[in-house]
């Protein structure tokens, strides 16, 4: 379980990014940040790993406050925290394996590391991981030839191989295209149903609404909405973009007209 | 001009955006014909620069006396007379047989110079990356000065002054040679090296402190892989300058270094012909190295 108390960051300039914010995560959830860019869904996100600092209020995994956490501590209570990103992050020269199985450097010790020391179950893993995305033929491939909706799958296998028990994912879809913009997400649906918590930021509501099972609105730093994706009407969007939605902010008609099943992807064993 | 300040600007801001046009911003137009009187002036800069360059020129000009002429005339027999022995190159001191040994022939001093060069840009090589490391911005922030003073520190002297630094240390000997190679490649290889560790895109680094990795983990896991192949290419470049150097450190060193030191040699005797054969071999040996590194170069990158 994941519990935020009264969080509040605040950036070096004094831009107050986070306001108060409290939030209780059950373990399961599949929770979709909404909110206007500039919000605070970002800095939400990546306090909740701490890649940022926080200046007031605490952020408790399983009742492990991680922001009091120093050197190894927090990076063995990182290694349970998967996360991705909008452009990716890969090591964009060595191979889709390579870059599968660095989702287990936090288990090792830096010898280990540095030697490529892994178990054979881990290497095992990391390659049923690449395969319950469908890109095991990739395996052996520079991970800079794959296409972009490939990439975040990559993305996804790395952090999986973490075995994580929450997932977090800041704008995972925002730089794909619509069809492996389903895809993908379709993916984030069936590591859910594994058990493993999500926690997005969305650009799109729609999207947000289809796959999530909680909702959660930002604007300036606080959250003022937190309900069923079914209660996201005009109205509560007005309150969170403080307008009525545009077009941008929706995918449009292909998220009803797409296939539910993974365009390019295979179902899980 | 209608185009006000929004805040209080120094004199000295207020000349710069003059010329270089409000780069920060913080000037408000009321509308586009202000914005356009605000525009930026460098053609006075450039114009500034472009005559200060012709004047230095013509400066030069009158310094090096370079209208009043050589005082000591040309002669063309001679002239003829030694470029006919230097294209008719002297082939048992370039293989070393007849008169010659092996130990005293060219291509036995082209191998000397091609192993200090081996092994003094391995040793920089191998050295700068360190340095590299610890003089990136990115990777060590405001510690990264130290180190970037320190290279900034060994390339101020050229190589041969080096040499001659080294010469008391390690006599004329191709020790020496070493020695300048390797520190003057730390020097450049390891400012290049950090240049290029603070333009590389870090992204996999934060996904790295996400998975939880400790600070040696990160940097090998997401920057070594990325890093490699330029750093590569970087030393084989290097491996090209450096054995134009070593040719050149012959002036200041003695036959043990290399091939330079046959050619002052040769010129001193006034044995043309030998020099043929020196300068033959140096062509032959430095365009071939050139090709082969650049031909690896492309391969790697």
């Amino acid at each position: 379980m994941l519990e935020l108390k009264n969080v509040d960051k605040v950036y070096p300039n004094g831009f107050k990014a986070l306001n108060n914010v409290s939030l209780e995560v059950k373990d399961g959830e599949f929770i979709s940040i909404i909110g206007l860019s500039g919000a605070g869904k970002s800095t939400l996100i990546r306090c909740i790993n701490r890649m940022h600092d926080i200046q007031g209020g605490e952020i408790l995994i399983d009742g492990v406050d991680i922001s009091k956490l120093k050197g190894k501590a927090l990076r063995q209570q990182r290694r349970s925290i998967g996360m991705i990103f909008q452009s990716f992050n890969l090591v964009r020269r060595s191979s889709v394996y390579k870059n599968v199985l660095g989702g287990r450097v936090g288990y090792h010790n830096t010898f280990e590391t540095i030697f490529g020391i892994y178990t054979k179950e881990e290497k095992l893993l990391a390659l049923q991981n690449l395969d319950k995305f469908g890109i095991l033929d990739k395996a052996y491939v520079r991970a800079d030839q794959l296409s972009g909706g490939q990439q975040q799958r990559v993305a996804l296998a790395r952090a999986l191989t973490q075995q994580p028990k929450i997932l977090l994912a800041d704008e995972p879809v925002a730089s794909l295209d619509p069809a492996t913009t389903i895809a993908v997400m379709n993916d984030f649906t069936r590591i859910n149903k594994m058990g493993i918590t999500i926690i997005a930021n969305m650009h799109h509501v729609d999207l947000a609404k289809k796959y999530s099972t909680r909702i959660i609105g930002v604007r300036a730093g606080e959250i003022v909405f937190d309900g069923k994706p079914e209660e996201v009407d005009d109205e509560v969007c007005f309150k969170i973009y403080g307008r009525h939605l545009t077009a941008n902010e929706n995918l449009g008609a292909s998220v009803d007209e797409l296939p539910d099943e993974p365009v390019e992807g295979k179902e899980a064993k | 001009m209608s185009a006000k300040a929004t805040n209080k600007k120094s004199p000295f801001r207020k000349v710069i955006n003059f010329f270089a046009g409000d780069t920060q911003g913080m000037t408000h137009y009321d509308d586009p014909v202000s914005a356009y009187a605000a525009k930026p002036k460098m053609w006075i800069v450039n114009l500034f620069f472009v005559l200060c360059l012709i004047l230095a020129f013509i400066y030069a000009c009158f310094v090096s006396d370079i209208f009043l002429g050589n005082d000591r005339p040309i002669s063309w027999d001679l002239v003829g007379e030694r470029l006919n022995d230097f294209v008719h190159p002297d082939w048992s001191y370039f293989f070393g047989y007849g008169e010659y040994v092996f130990k005293e022939s060219v291509v036995y001093n082209c191998l000397v110079t091609l192993g200090v060069t081996i092994l003094g840009t391995t040793i920089g090589f191998l050295l700068s990356i360190p340095f590299g490391f610890f003089a990136s911005h990115k990777l060590f922030g405001k510690w990264a000065n130290i180190c970037s003073f320190l290279l900034i520190a060994i390339r101020t002297f050229p190589e041969l002054l080096l040499a001659l630094f080294f010469v008391g240390l390690a006599g004329q000997t191709c020790v020496t040679a070493l020695l300048c190679l390797s520190i003057h490649s730390i020097g450049m290889i390891g400012k290049l090296y950090a240049d290029q560790l603070d333009e590389l895109d870090l992204d996999a680094l934060e996904a790295m402190d996400a998975c939880g990795a400790n600070a040696i983990q990160r940097v090998h896991t997401a920057v070594v892989p990325e890093i490699i192949p330029s750093f590569l290419s970087v030393g084989l470049y290097r491996f090209d300058i450096n054995l134009r150097t070593a040719t050149m450190l012959g002036l200041v060193l003695n036959q043990s270094a290399g091939v330079g030191y046959s050619i002052l040699l040769d010129i001193s005797k006034s044995a043309y012909s030998r020099l043929g054969a020196d300068t033959l071999a140096i062509i032959v040996m430095i365009v071939a190295v050139d090709l082969w590194s650049s031909w690896l170069r492309k391969k790697l990158v």
